[in-house]
């Protein structure tokens, strides 16, 4: 792994800005991800995370800057979008399953039509993606019969489903209770041991801690602190990383 | 009285399959109208949403006795030759097909973006969303709508006899100014339409509880087979947020 530095990051973002009328909610994010590293995005709310989360897989249009995803320059004006889509999982915070399919059919739908799989092979990817988040037992269940965490988890095999060179989770534990937060955090525990590329925007900052490799936080649209997560938790010199985990560090997040 | 009904069974039952016939035809058409449109509505582009809502507003505007007129009488004039039972098929489908539109259209608008979104997110491509994802899920929010609407051809079926159609109503007519039995031949006319009424809506009480079992109630089926009781859902309200 001394070799690291001249591997090509998988994401780049040179100079990113994004505005919502005229408030500013990115202002100029230069920042590179390795692969097969686990990145934690923390910060107030507020302060930019989801949408920069978001301008990854460009759900969300940067106003100006590029950002290139394995290469591929995906603010380019004809970006082959739905490709490079296709190769990003990304896990929302209301999970946003598709309430009319099973969960196995949610697992799928995209591999049938996007990836054009035969539904055999696409099955059996799901069943084993199913198998990996431990829900192999709710293949044939609607989003509706399951719990908070078990949706969540089923959104993760969905997006594993389509083999992804980068996971996007956005917030997936802030809609569960805080006893299904466990099951949903082991699971993704799993995929960074597993050495997959993701950045996991959370406030659950023991997680962060545990899980990731790399701690970035965002404060109004700029990023104010990156480090590993042993440094980042000792860097009390920092006054503004000090008064944000003084008030993130809750008692169930030690 | 029986044996009248017994009388008029023959004939009635040839009106009634003239009518059956009718709604068989129309019923598919106007759905098939009602999707296109209420597609093009929403995601068209502007000329075609133009068009789309001007076929919708003529077609809900103009009376649907008016609209068969017109498509069996003055066609004619312009070279289009219409037997009785193709225009009244296309007027009762091109009529119900903009009230299904409407149905279908806000149904569309009722499933959250955030859906799309998740679609795009897995890599699918505009049309393969609205096909696979939205689209199935508008068909079923729509069902209620769209049942009465269909509940209402049935019945304004009805309206075929004056374009010389013998459907049941003019296969009634026409016993009841021979017989001059009004009361008891309209009177069997009307109960045949309110059984063909209560089938429809039983059949599409149960397509309502087969595509969503957890929501709609059985009746007619089996009481007490709905399957267990959902659980927390918890699809956030809010949609699209941009809180970081």
């Amino acid at each position: 792994m001394s070799r690291d530095r001249q591997i090509e990051p998988l994401v780049r973002f040179e100079d990113v800005h994004k505005a919502f009328g005229s408030e500013e909610v990115l202002c100029g994010i230069d920042l590179e991800l390795s692969p097969s590293e686990t990145t934690c995005l923390v910060g107030p709310s507020g302060a930019g995370k989801s949408t920069l989360l978001r301008c990854v897989n460009l759900l969300e249009q940067p106003t100006s800057g590029s950002i290139f995803v394995d290469g591929i320059e995906v603010t380019a004006p004809h970006a082959p979008l739905d490709r490079i889509r296709s190769r990003i999982g990304m896990v929302f915070q209301d999970f946003r399953l598709f309430p009319h399919l099973t969960a196995l059919q949610n697992c799928t739908l995209a591999p049938k039509t996007v990836l054009r799989l035969s539904k055999a092979e696409a099955t059996r990817r799901a069943r084993s993606m199913l198998a990996r988040v431990r829900l192999e037992s709710k293949a044939e269940s609607h989003p509706s019969q399951l719990s908070g965490g078990q949706q969540q988890r089923v959104a993760i095999a969905r997006a594993l489903c389509m083999d992804p060179m980068l996971m996007l989770f956005d917030e997936p534990t802030s809609a569960l209770d805080p006893e299904l937060i466990g099951e949903v955090l082991s699971v993704i525990s799993e995929l960074a041991e597993a050495r997959l590329t993701m950045l996991v925007v959370t406030h659950e900052m023991g997680f962060a801690r545990r899980a990731s490799n790399r701690i970035l936080m965002l404060d109004h649209g700029r990023i104010v602190a990156d480090s590993a997560p042993e440094r980042f938790f000792a860097d009390l010199d920092s006054d503004r990383v000090r008064r944000f985990l003084g008030r993130a560090c809750s008692p169930i997040n030690p | 009285m029986i044996r009248f009904f017994l009388d008029i069974l023959p004939e009635l039952g040839a009106g009634l399959a003239v009518t059956l016939k009718l709604i068989v035809c129309s019923v598919p058409l106007g759905v098939l109208m009602g999707v296109i449109v209420a597609m093009s509505r929403t995601y068209g582009p502007r000329p075609v949403r133009f068009l789309a809502a001007s076929y919708q507003s003529v077609f809900r505007g103009v009376p649907l006795l008016v609209q068969l007129f017109i498509l069996y009488y003055t066609l004619p004039r312009f070279g289009l030759l219409l037997s009785p039972f193709a225009a009244a098929v296309a007027g009762f489908g091109l009529c119900s097909g903009a009230y299904h539109s409407e149905y279908i259209r806000s149904a569309l608008l009722s499933i959250p973006t955030s859906q799309m979104e998740a679609a795009y997110a897995l890599g699918m491509k505009k049309i393969t969303a609205i096909r696979r994802v939205i689209l199935p899920q508008a068909l079923r929010r729509s069902l209620g709508g769209c049942g009465n609407e269909i509940v209402s051809l049935i019945k304004y079926s009805s309206l075929a006899y004056l374009v010389t159609l013998v459907d049941l109503t003019g296969a009634g007519k026409q016993i009841a100014y021979r017989s001059f039995r009004f009361f008891e031949t309209f009177l069997i006319v009307g109960l045949i339409y309110l059984a063909m009424v209560a089938v429809t809506s039983s059949g599409l009480r149960a397509l309502e509880f087969h595509l969503d079992p957890e929501h709609a109630r059985p009746w007619p089926l089996a009481r007490g087979t709905a399957r267990p009781i959902r659980r927390s859902r918890k699809f956030a309200s809010k949609e699209g947020h941009i809180e970081s």
